[in-house]
C-alpha cells in the first residue's frame, strides 16, 4: 500500500483540482474576513471575533471535497488506471484505503486552508482575536477534522462504487441531503416547547378591525421522548450536524470524534466489502 | 511445452447472459497468441478474468502455474502487463509522467529505463505534450509502454489496433513483433481484425459463443489454409504415381479424392492420368485464408 500512497500523493500534489480546491477555500475565507471587516467599519459597536467565522468554511467544504473527489477518484475509472493498479498486483482493499487516506488528507488541507486564512487575518488585526481559549479552538479544529474525514469516507463510498457521470450527481445530491438534514434536525431541536402569547388583527363582518389575543399554546414541533432522543443522537453523530453545531455554538465533545471514527470505519468497511466483489470494466 | 497461461472450463455469467461457457485455452511460452472471435464472443471477458478485474463463475485458470484461487496469483500478475480495452493512462500527464507514475506504483527504486521505454514505443519526442492531446496510436503505444514498465514476460493486448489509422497499425504491429523477438515476451492479442493478426500470430485460439472452438499453431493454420486443387479421380493410386513423377505435393483422402498443393499444367496432368487409365471427374480450386478459415470454423452467416 505504501507504493500506492507514494504514487497517489505525488498525483494529488500535482493535481490542479486539488490546488483549485485549496485556493477556493482560502479565497472563500478571505471573502468572509473582508465582509466582517467591512461590517466592523460600517456598524458602530460591531466586533467580529475570529472564532465567529473560523468554522464557517466547513459548511461548504463538503461541496468542494465532492467536486475534488469527483475528478480525482472518478478519473481512475474513466481513464482505466484503476484496472492497471489491480493488474499490477495491488489489492482492492489497498486501493480503497489508499484513496481514503489521499482524499482525507486533501480534504483536511482544504479545510485548514480556510482556518489558516481566518487565523492569519486575526493575527494581523483585520478581524478580532479568538473569544475562546486556544486549547478550545484547537479541540474544535480537531473535532471538525474528524467530521471532514467522515464526510470524505461517505463521498469515497459513492465514487468508488458508482461509476460514470451518475456518481457526481449522486454525491452532490447526498451533500445537499446532508446539509438539508442537518438544518432540519437543528430547526426541530431548537423549537421551543410553547408558543408565546401573541395578538393578531382580524376584520369582522362589519369591516372593523379587531385585535384577537392568542393564548400560550404548546408547540406541535417541539420534540419529546424517544423522538427527541433520536434527533439528538443524529445531531451529535452525523458529520454535517456536528459541523453545524461547531459553527453555530462552538461546542462539541469527545463523542463527536468517536462517532466520526465509527462512521468512517463502518462506511469504509462496507465500501471495501462491496468494492472487492465489484466487477471492474 | 511450457505454458504461461492455461484455462480450464472457465465460465462467466452476467445475470442471464453467459459470456464464457467452459473456455479452455493454452498459451505457450514465447508465443504471439492471436485470440480470434467476433464482437461479443467473450474475448474481453476472458482478459478481464485473467487480469483479476472480474471473477469467474466457474472453471479455473493458471498463470505461470499459479491457480487463480491461490493467493499468490497477485504476485504472478506482477509479471504480466496488460492493455485492456483502452490504454490506462492519466490524460492530464505527459508520457514521461505517466511512466513515472507506473514506476512508483510498481515500487521501482529509480526512473532508469523510462527514456529507453519511450524510445522503444517511439514517444521519446513528445516532451510536455499531455496524453489527452495524443493521437489514438500514440495513446495505444503509451499504454503498451506502461504495461512494459515492470519488465513483464507476458503482455496482454485487448484489441490493440482498434480505431488506429494504417500508420498506427503498422507501428503497433512492429512494436509487438520487436517485443516478442528481441525481449522474448509472450503476447496475447485479442482481435477481430484477422488480416492484421495473421501478420503477427504464432498461435491462434478461435473463440465463439464463450468457448474455444479450435487452437492451433500458425504452421498448422498455414497447412490448413494452403492453396490446393481438390481433385476427384477414378483411381488415386494412379494419381499419386503421376504426381510423384511430377514432384508435386499432395494429400490422398480416399480412393477417389485428393488435394494437390500446386497448380499443375492440367492438360499434361490429365494426359498423364489417362495413360494410367485414370479419369479426372472434377477439379476445384481451394484458396483459404484466416478469414475464410474462421468463418468456416464458426459457422458464418448462422451467427450473424
Amino acid at each position: 500500500m505504501s507504493r500506492l500512497l507514494r504514487a497517489d500523493f505525488v498525483r494529488m500534489f500535482k493535481s490542479r483540482i486539488f490546488w483549485a480546491g485549496v485556493l477556493f477555500m482560502a479565497g472563500f475565507a478571505g471573502f468572509a474576513v473582508f465582509t466582517r471587516w467591512s461590517d466592523m467599519k460600517a456598524v458602530l459597536g460591531y466586533y467580529c471575533f475570529a472564532d465567529d467565522i473560523l468554522f464557517v468554511g466547513e459548511m461548504y467544504v463538503g461541496m468542494v471535497i465532492s467536486v475534488f473527489m469527483g475528478i480525482f477518484v472518478a478519473v481512475e475509472y474513466s481513464s482505466g488506471t484503476i484496472r492497471n493498479k489491480h493488474i499490477i498486483g495491488h489489492s482492492r482493499t489497498a486501493m480503497y484505503l489508499s484513496n481514503l487516506v489521499i482524499c482525507s488528507v486533501a480534504s483536511v488541507i482544504m479545510n485548514l486552508a480556510f482556518i489558516a486564512v481566518v487565523l492569519a487575518s486575526s493575527a494581523i488585526g483585520i478581524i478580532g482575536e479568538l473569544s475562546i481559549s486556544h486549547s478550545k479552538a484547537f479541540f474544535l479544529i480537531l473535532v471538525s477534522t474528524f467530521s471532514v474525514i467522515a464526510l470524505t469516507a461517505i463521498f469515497l463510498f459513492v465514487y468508488m462504487l458508482i461509476t460514470g457521470r451518475i456518481a457526481g450527481f449522486a454525491a452532490t445530491i447526498m451533500c445537499l441531503f446532508m446539509l438539508f438534514t442537518a438544518s432540519s434536525i437543528n430547526y426541530r431541536l431548537s423549537a421551543k416547547e410553547y408558543i408565546e402569547p401573541y395578538s393578531i388583527t382580524v376584520v369582522d363582518e362589519n369591516g372593523e378591525e379587531q385585535e384577537v389575543e392568542q393564548p400560550l399554546t404548546k408547540n406541535p414541533k417541539y420534540l419529546t421522548g424517544t423522538k427527541k432522543k433520536v434527533f439528538l443522537f443524529l445531531h451529535d453523530t452525523l458529520p454535517m450536524d456536528q459541523i453545524l453545531q461547531i459553527v453555530r455554538t462552538k461546542t462539541c465533545d469527545v463523542d463527536f470524534i468517536v462517532s466520526s471514527l465509527v462512521i468512517t470505519i463502518v462506511v469504509t468497511g462496507v465500501g471495501i466489502f462491496i468494492f472487492r466483489k465489484k466487477d471492474l470494466k | 511445452m511450457g505454458y504461461i497461461l492455461k484455462t480450464d472450463g472457465l465460465c462467466k455469467d452476467y445475470r442471464h447472459f453467459k459470456a464464457l461457457s467452459g473456455l479452455t485455452m493454452h498459451i505457450p511460452k514465447g508465443a504471439i497468441y492471436g485470440f480470434v472471435g467476433r464482437n461479443g464472443a467473450g474475448k474481453t471477458t476472458l482478459i478481464r478474468l485473467i487480469c483479476g478485474l472480474q471473477y469467474p463463475t466457474g472453471g479455473s485458470f493458471e498463470l505461470y502455474g499459479v491457480k487463480n484461487t491461490d493467493s499468490a496469483i497477485s504476485k504472478s500478475r506482477r509479471r504480466m502487463g496488460a492493455v485492456v480495452e483502452t490504454p490506462s493512462i492519466y490524460p492530464s500527464m505527459t508520457a514521461e509522467d505517466n511512466l513515472k507514475m507506473q514506476y512508483r506504483l510498481l515500487g521501482m527504486p529509480s526512473f532508469d529505463g523510462i527514456r529507453d521505454l519511450l524510445k522503444l514505443v517511439g514517444l521519446e519526442n513528445t516532451g510536455k505534450k499531455k496524453a489527452k492531446h495524443f493521437s489514438l496510436g500514440m495513446k495505444q503505444r503509451l499504454g503498451i509502454a506502461i504495461a512494459l514498465c515492470g519488465n513483464p514476460d507476458f503482455l496482454i493486448l485487448d484489441e490493440p489496433i482498434n480505431g488506429l489509422d494504417p500508420q498506427g497499425i503498422i507501428e503497433v504491429r512492429e512494436l509487438i513483433l520487436k517485443l516478442n523477438r528481441e525481449q522474448q515476451i509472450t503476447v496475447l492479442i485479442s482481435s477481430h481484425i484477422l488480416d492484421e493478426l495473421s501478420k503477427l500470430a504464432t498461435h491462434y485460439g478461435f473463440i465463439d459463443s464463450g468457448r474455444i472452438v479450435k487452437e492451433m499453431s500458425a504452421e498448422e493454420l498455414e497447412k490448413a489454409c494452403r492453396k490446393c486443387v481438390h481433385m476427384t479421380v477414378t483411381n488415386t493410386k494412379a494419381l499419386a504415381r503421376v504426381l510423384d513423377s511430377m514432384k508435386i505435393d499432395y494429400k490422398i483422402f480416399d480412393d477417389r479424392t485428393a488435394d494437390v498443393y500446386a497448380k499443375p499444367n492440367f492438360s499434361q496432368l490429365a494426359l498423364a492420368l489417362s495413360k494410367e487409365n485414370c479419369e479426372v471427374i472434377s477439379m476445384e480450386e481451394h484458396d483459404e485464408n484466416l478469414e475464410t478459415f474462421f468463418v468456416n470454423l464458426v459457422g458464418g452467416a448462422n451467427h450473424e
